[in-house]
């Protein structure tokens, strides 16, 4: 099921009827209304998927158990590798099969060997990425005695499946979600509000801003031979808000659904375009992915502790998994390497922890320096999401070549018979909004509160883009 | 809880007056507007009459310049095609051009593979929803999948339309922004050589297309002249002549056009299904002077 669907307008009031009206009374009958109905949204989309959440539910719950008796560290690494095989096991073979039997073919036909591939027509399970990595961090953190396993098993369920997150995230810790399943939640009405207002800008972010852009982009990417520098750089930018728009967008719903029952999510997002350098934009962009990868696989390594060239291994390992995470092909791979390598200079001349505050924190307008540091870093980022949205390397190599080969500056008419213009103010507005609220999370505060509520609404519903539907773009991971 | 059940009715109801407010809107921007859709052109006219009428898709759009009939044979002409149109949407331009006046003494029908579309197309449903106010397009409507919310619930139609009807076209209108089509004459003129890709045509045909049969029911019982004929298509077109061949068989007198320009490499063609403007002078011309001049 999706946010942004008929379906969910439906089961997301009847949910939470059923959880605040009728079975407020237990938190019992609250955590299984929340298993049923979390598995209930993920099998609308394809109901035999739910056996992998269900076996990785199943295998992380005993291993959780079987940790906590266990004090032999032999056997308790064991254990870990159970965990580790069957989560690891299933989205290798869901995600990466295909991937690697077509890689090695491939590598053995630049030798001129030819060889047979024999792949199989596999689905993705979608939001298996996220859920597999939030069962694995439960196991990890109890290896390192840092949680203790919960006996309750309808609640580790739950955690795991938890609809408003299941599918793109954030990825929660069991940490920071599984205390909030066991305890009692009472209906507070400033964080329902909140989390309404979160769904609201984050339909926004999706249906007006990331979907708008999408027809752009789409238009951009597939006639890139036909275009000049300057129409090709315009696409840049609108994919980079359009996925920004997408993601984002994604997340606030699902923060905002998650608040509406009682609980808080982690932040996933934090303005990552008013970064100053590559590092802070990693801070500000899935936070929760990177915080991942630096507790269970950066600092694990070393982290930035050891020799240089260590450092920089352990930075190039982070981000070859990183791009591999995000998708099994070597479009992922490249994108994340090259924010390594932008990455590089930053560890080499600790300046990685620089900027860790928000940016013009007290004041209204970044500074010229502030604004040029922004300015690069979008461009960075953008450029790179070149290899991110291009079929395959060759066709990304073509797009590069042609921005700076195919030079224009004209902004060519598209066949979609729409203007630049139209876009470009609206991303202009949409800039502003996110500037003057980059302290926040959403911009419905203050006097004109309610003004705003109205004004996103008639937005959302003349501007939103509803006849071209564009899937999430964090679902095919 | 209570406060929080309030506030979210608060918001309903303001949302579902804005969608009231703004369906308003739109639909006054769509009646009262400078036309910028032919069947905008044709819901804003009134008892006229037209010596030629054409009827069709893009490769009618594209392919008849009425000016250059009128120019010719000293009658008036207009040009109805519209891209991606079917006959159920060309028998609904048919019931609309009778409910304003709007008569014809010759009537022009392209067909093509579109023979095998018994449906109607996105646009043209999307044109009619926004506009039903108007009775004969409530009436025409009634002919179509349109679901309750279509119907019923206020600015639903614009929003699933939004690529047709939605802001863009909305604010066009308000503005008083001109369509690039001349709806005087009704003809776009493609330039240049486009996108030579091969084209394919169905290797079946339907048992019969009831519109089709409709608007030959229509021509009859109002006297009007019908001419029915092919355009153009590239000779590389697959299963172009067999297509032909078996369309033929359902329309017993089809004046056959597919093949005009096979082998004559005069950069006719925009695309393999679509003339240049040069193509379509020329083609208009050999039209004319076949079915007007010398019939």
């Amino acid at each position: 099921m999706l946010f942004n669907s008929i379906e969910f307008l439906l089961f997301l009031p009847l949910v939470f009827v059923l959880y605040w009206f009728v079975l407020n009374r237990s938190i019992k009958a609250q955590n299984v209304l929340l298993l049923v109905a979390s598995y209930f949204f993920y099998g609308w989309w394809d109901y035999r998927f739910l056996a992998l959440i269900g076996l990785s539910t199943i295998v992380d719950y005993f291993v959780g158990l079987a940790l906590e008796k266990e004090g032999n560290l032999k056997l308790r690494k064991l254990l870990v590798a159970t965990s580790l095989t069957v989560n690891l096991g299933m989205l290798g073979f869901f995600k990466y099969y295909n991937f690697f039997i077509e890689s090695w073919v491939e590598a053995w036909a630049t030798l001129g060997v030819e060889m047979h591939a024999s792949t199989l027509q596999i689905i993705l399970p979608i939001g298996i990425s996220f859920y597999t990595f939030q069962t694995l961090s439960y196991t990890f953190d109890i290896y390192r005695n840092k949680l203790k396993p919960t006996a309750n098993f309808i609640n580790f369920a739950a955690f795991v499946a938890f609809f408003p997150q299941l599918i793109a995230g954030p990825i929660e810790r069991a940490a920071n979600l599984l205390p909030q399943i066991s305890v009692k939640r009472v209906f507070n009405f400033e964080r329902a509000i909140s989390g309404f207002h979160l769904i609201l800008w984050g339909l926004f972010k999706k249906i007006v801003i990331a979907d708008s852009c999408a027809t752009y982009v789409n238009t951009i990417f597939d006639n890139y031979q036909d275009m000049n520098s300057m129409t090709l750089l315009l696409g840049v930018v609108y994919f980079s808000f359009q996925i920004y728009g997408d993601f984002s967008g994604y997340t606030d719903i699902a923060t905002g659904t998650a608040r509406l029952f009682g609980f808080e999510l982690s932040r996933n997002f934090n303005h990552p375009y008013f970064s100053r350098d590559i590092a802070e934009y990693w801070r500000r962009w899935h936070i929760t992915l990177f915080s991942w990868f630096r507790d269970y696989v950066y600092i694990p390594l070393g982290g930035s502790r050891g020799s240089k060239a260590n450092q920089i291994r352990n930075v190039f390992i982070v981000f070859f998994i990183g791009g591999l995470w995000h998708g099994a092909n070597w479009n992922m791979v490249v994108y994340s390497l090259l924010h390594a390598v932008f990455f590089l200079p930053l560890l080499l001349r600790k300046k990685n922890r620089k900027n860790l505050d928000q940016v013009a924190k007290n004041t209204t307008l970044p500074s010229f320096k502030e604004l040029l540091q922004i300015i690069l870093t979008f461009s960075l980022v953008s450029l790179a999401r070149v290899v991110f949205r291009a079929d395959s390397i060759p066709i990304a190599l073509g797009y590069y070549k042609q921005i700076f080969f195919n030079f224009g500056f004209d902004i060519q008419h598209l066949v979609i018979d729409r203007y630049s213009v139209e876009i470009l103010v609206l991303l202009g507005l949409f800039v502003l909004i996110e500037w003057f609220n980059r302290m926040y999370e959403h911009p419905f505060r203050g006097k004109l509160k309610l003004v705003k509520v109205i004004s996103v609404i008639a937005l959302l519903l003349s501007l939103g883009v509803y006849s071209d539907y564009q899937q999430f773009i964090y679902f095919q991971f | 809880m209570r406060r929080f059940v309030l506030y979210i009715s608060i918001i309903i109801a303001i949302t579902l007056a804005l969608m009231f407010a703004l369906d308003r809107l739109y639909s006054y921007a769509f009646t009262s507007g400078v036309p910028r859709s032919k069947l905008q052109h044709i819901l804003q006219q009134k008892n006229t009459t037209y010596d030629y009428l054409f009827l069709g898709s893009s490769r009618t759009e594209f392919h008849i310049d009425c000016y250059l009939i009128e120019e010719l044979t000293g009658k008036s002409c207009i040009n109805y095609g519209i891209s991606g149109t079917t006959f159920k949407d060309s028998y609904s331009m048919l019931q609309l051009l009778e409910a304003r006046g709007i008569k014809f003494k010759n009537i022009f029908v392209q067909v093509d593979y579109m023979y095998n579309h018994t449906d109607y197309s996105p646009n043209i449903r999307a044109r009619l929803l926004a506009e039903n106010k108007e009775p004969i397009v409530k009436e025409i409507l009634e002919e179509y999948d349109i679901s309750f919310a279509d119907k019923h619930l206020p600015f639903y139609r614009y929003i699933m339309n939004d690529h047709i009807i939605g802001f863009r076209e909305v604010f066009n209108l308000l503005i008083g922004r001109k369509s690039k089509t001349n709806f005087e004459n009704g003809y776009i003129p493609k330039f240049g050589i486009h996108d030579y890709s091969i084209e394919s045509l169905p290797n079946t045909i339907i048992e019969s297309n009831p519109s089709i049969n409709a608007m030959i029911e229509y021509f009859t019982e109002h006297s009007v002249q019908s001419f029915f004929f092919i355009a153009p298509l590239c000779d590389s077109t697959v299963d172009r002549d067999l297509y032909v061949e078996l369309l033929k068989t359902k329309i017993p007198v089809l004046y056959d056009y597919v093949s005009l320009y096979d082998g004559k490499d005069e950069g006719f063609y925009f695309d393999c299904g679509h003339l240049n403007n040069s193509g379509a002078q020329d083609f208009t011309r050999i039209l004319t002077n076949d079915l007007i001049l010398n019939k």
